[in-house]
């Protein structure tokens, strides 16, 4: 499978806020066969481990986020509709005439509902509503309350490179970790490799807090989506797309690791750029660092466009950047050096 | 060219990329429909196909023969491409009316109906937004689409000002039995599909009709320059039935006395429009002729819109005029939704109106 196959497939899975166990099954058999264990802790995070056969190995962290924003049903309607409320923050201007998965009793196809409506306001996600063609007493059998609703996952390739589709925040960052470990033969591994799918990030960063408690990993890689820069949002300082991987620089996540996985990335001339985060970086980073007994921790991001939208962008050559990225990461020596037990 | 049938023939049509003005591809396969099993094939200069079916049955005037006019638009809504950016984005116009809240993250095919490219409309990500983006649409003219390329140079290898672009929307059955259509220019397009099936039948009828007819598929109707005027000039009808789309808002969070009309509920027959008061005698003898044959129609209780009608109704000396219309929800978007049922209904209502009218 390509890189390109493992995040259209990946992305493609349903993984809303507190559903992640319903792609357990589609986890094990897209990524389990490059890892020597996999489990489901109490809270939902999936964890590969891949070993490196050395005893008293050091123990390193590759967090991805496994959730994903979406919406749950709160209503029936008369003439099957559903009412919704968003989980996580969804992008309500993409929403008008776009088209859903309902995962109920069976998978469901939806559209939202675009009844035109006076002004230029756009109506709040809890007043939407999600044409479903099943009668009102159908969908009481098919959808119970509380089922999740996820964008349908239509994938376009753009040119130069691109990607348009839903949910590459965060799981494309999770097939640049599996390929990426995946490279690198056990014995050359720095330590045991922990890839961590986490839970409720979107929500809270639940999962990498739970995680890193439970794990004790002597140090962190933690990959997520960054906004690449787009027109109107000048403002902002965001990184350009092509400029390979984002390395956060930010008070929340440790100096030197900072520092040494940037050497490691220009010793094998992978191309990167410093994307400065000063206090916080909305990410699983913030939490991670001080898990359990502290973790240093070390954000690297794919710049995305259109981000929590049905429609996300993503440059190739930035994801095979980022995989090649993890995969001089967890061979490092130097850093298992400084930050191994 | 392979001919279709039903649904497939409405998937087709669906997914043609035929905006106003653009219509060529979508009419070529219009003609390839219909060439084999109608009397006459025309092509006007304003672009609408013209397809005769002659009459030949007991009353049929052969020196001045009455003549019938049905046009359904063949084009959609959809965009134009007016600029390039630096940056390698590209600027849109609308073509036709479409409203800004239904743009931003979609899908669309940029080019013409023999090459184009992918792109979506670009929308800043939620966490970059300001209150006031998050709660107001935002205008067209500030959207641009996102085909991948990363200056004005690879831009332009790909797309250049002034071509067009449609949602990039495929064709989905859904819901109960999927009983439900989804798709683009969805209820217009199955309205002209109807009108292929209903030239289909009347080629091999047993009975002729006493009169000729004339279906236009025209261009333009969706920007208020009617090729079915056009189409009019030309066939000199005594009669003209317009065949549309008509937007349904049959939603839980509408009064009930504010919707115009519903799926599954029929054809839709429109009383007037924004431009005119359509033939009642006309819709008086639709109804008739729809109950006898158990068809189900539903007056629509709103007067919105501008269709092909009114140009029709007003061309030469006048033309008495009305419109059939399939109701669909969500019109002018990537996704509108219609009924398979009223689909069936409208093609069997025109086939009995044809077969029992009288002059």
């Amino acid at each position: 499978m390509t890189l390109k196959e493992l995040i259209v497939s990946l992305c493609g899975l349903m993984t809303v806020s507190g559903s992640e166990r319903s792609a357990t099954a589609g986890l094990q058999e897209l990524i389990g066969g490059a890892f020597d264990e996999m489990r489901v802790d109490a809270v939902g995070n999936h964890l590969f481990i891949k070993r490196c056969g050395r005893k008293d190995a050091p123990l390193i962290l590759v967090d991805t986020h496994l959730d994903e924003i979406g919406m749950m049903v709160t209503g029936i309607k008369e003439g099957g509709f559903l009412s919704v409320i968003n989980i996580g923050g969804v992008d309500t201007r993409i929403l008008p005439a776009g088209e859903v998965v309902i995962y109920g009793k069976e998978k469901l196809y939806g559209v939202v509902a675009a009844q035109p409506c006076a002004g230029d306001s756009l109506k709040p996600i809890h007043e939407m509503l999600i044409d479903t063609g099943y009668s009102k007493e159908e969908l009481e059998e098919l959808v119970p309350l509380g089922t999740p609703v996820g964008f349908r996952p239509v994938y376009d390739e753009l040119a130069g490179g691109r990607l348009a589709g839903k949910a590459f925040d965060d799981k494309a960052c999770g097939a640049c970790a599996v390929f990426g470990i995946d490279a690198v033969p056990a014995h050359e591994l720095a330590g045991d490799v922990c890839f961590l799918f986490s839970t409720f990030e979107e929500t809270g960063m639940l999962g990498a807090r739970v995680a890193g408690f439970g794990l004790a990993p002597d140090y962190a890689l933690v990959m997520d989506v960054t906004h690449a820069k787009v027109p109107e949002a000048e403002e902002y300082t965001l990184s350009p797309m092509g400029s390979g991987i984002s390395v956060c620089a930010s008070a929340v996540t440790n100096r030197r690791l900072t520092r040494m996985s940037q050497e490691v990335l220009r010793a094998q001339k992978i191309p990167f750029m410093v994307d400065v985060c000063a206090t916080g970086t909305g990410t699983n980073a913030n939490v991670l660092g001080l898990a359990g007994e502290g973790i240093p921790t070390v954000l690297w991001s794919l710049p995305i466009k259109s981000m929590h939208s049905a429609a996300e962008v993503l440059f190739m050559d930035d994801a095979k950047a980022l995989a090649q990225g993890v995969r001089a990461f967890v061979r490092s020596k130097e850093i298992a050096e400084v930050f191994g037990k | 060219m392979k001919k279709y049938y039903g649904l497939d023939l409405i998937r087709e049509m669906s997914c043609a990329f035929a905006p106003s003005g653009c219509e060529d591809g979508l009419r070529d396969f219009v003609r390839a429909q219909v060439e084999d099993t109608c009397d006459g094939l025309t092509e006007d200069k304003a672009g609408n196909l013209l397809v005769r079916i002659k009459g030949r049955g007991v009353g049929y005037d052969a020196d001045k023969p009455a003549r019938l006019l049905i046009a359904s638009h063949m084009d959609e809504v959809g965009f134009m491409i007016k600029e390039i950016t630096p940056e390698g984005y590209l600027k849109f116009s609308v073509v036709g009316q479409i409203d800004p809240r239904v743009l931003c993250g979609r899908h669309l095919r940029i080019g013409d109906e023999t090459h184009a490219v992918k792109g979506v409309i670009a929308t800043k990500a939620i966490h970059l937004q300001t209150a006031e983006e998050r709660t107001h649409a935002t205008p067209a003219g500030k959207m641009y689409v996102d085909i991948g390329a990363k200056n004005a140079d690879e831009a332009s290898k790909l797309v250049s000002v002034g071509d067009y672009a449609v949602f990039d929307s495929d064709f989905v059955t859904f819901g109960k039995d999927d009983r439900f259509m989804k798709g683009k220019a969805l209820n217009s397009r199955a309205a002209a599909a109807a009108l292929i099936e209903v030239i289909r039948d009347l080629h091999g009828a047993a009975t002729a009709l006493p009169f000729d007819v004339y279906f236009a598929f025209t261009t333009c109707g969706e920007i208020g320059i009617k090729g079915a005027a056009v189409a009019a000039n030309t066939v000199k009808p005594s009669l003209c039935i317009t065949v549309e789309g008509t937007e349904a808002n049959d939603l839980p969070d509408v009064g009930a006395s504010s919707v115009v009309c519903r799926l599954g509920d029929g054809v839709v027959l429109p009383l007037a429009d924004q431009g005119t008061l359509f033939d009642a005698g006309m819709i008086r003898a639709t109804v008739s002729a729809a109950e006898l044959a158990g068809a189900k129609t539903q007056i629509r209780r709103g007067i919105s819109g501008w269709g092909e009608a009114a140009a029709v109704q007003q061309s030469m000396a006048g033309v008495r005029t009305m419109e059939l219309a399939l109701p669909g929800r969500y019109a002018r978007t990537a996704s509108v939704v219609a009924l398979r049922e009223d689909y069936v209904t409208l093609r069997e209502l025109l086939k009995n109106l044809l077969r029992d009218w009288k002059f």
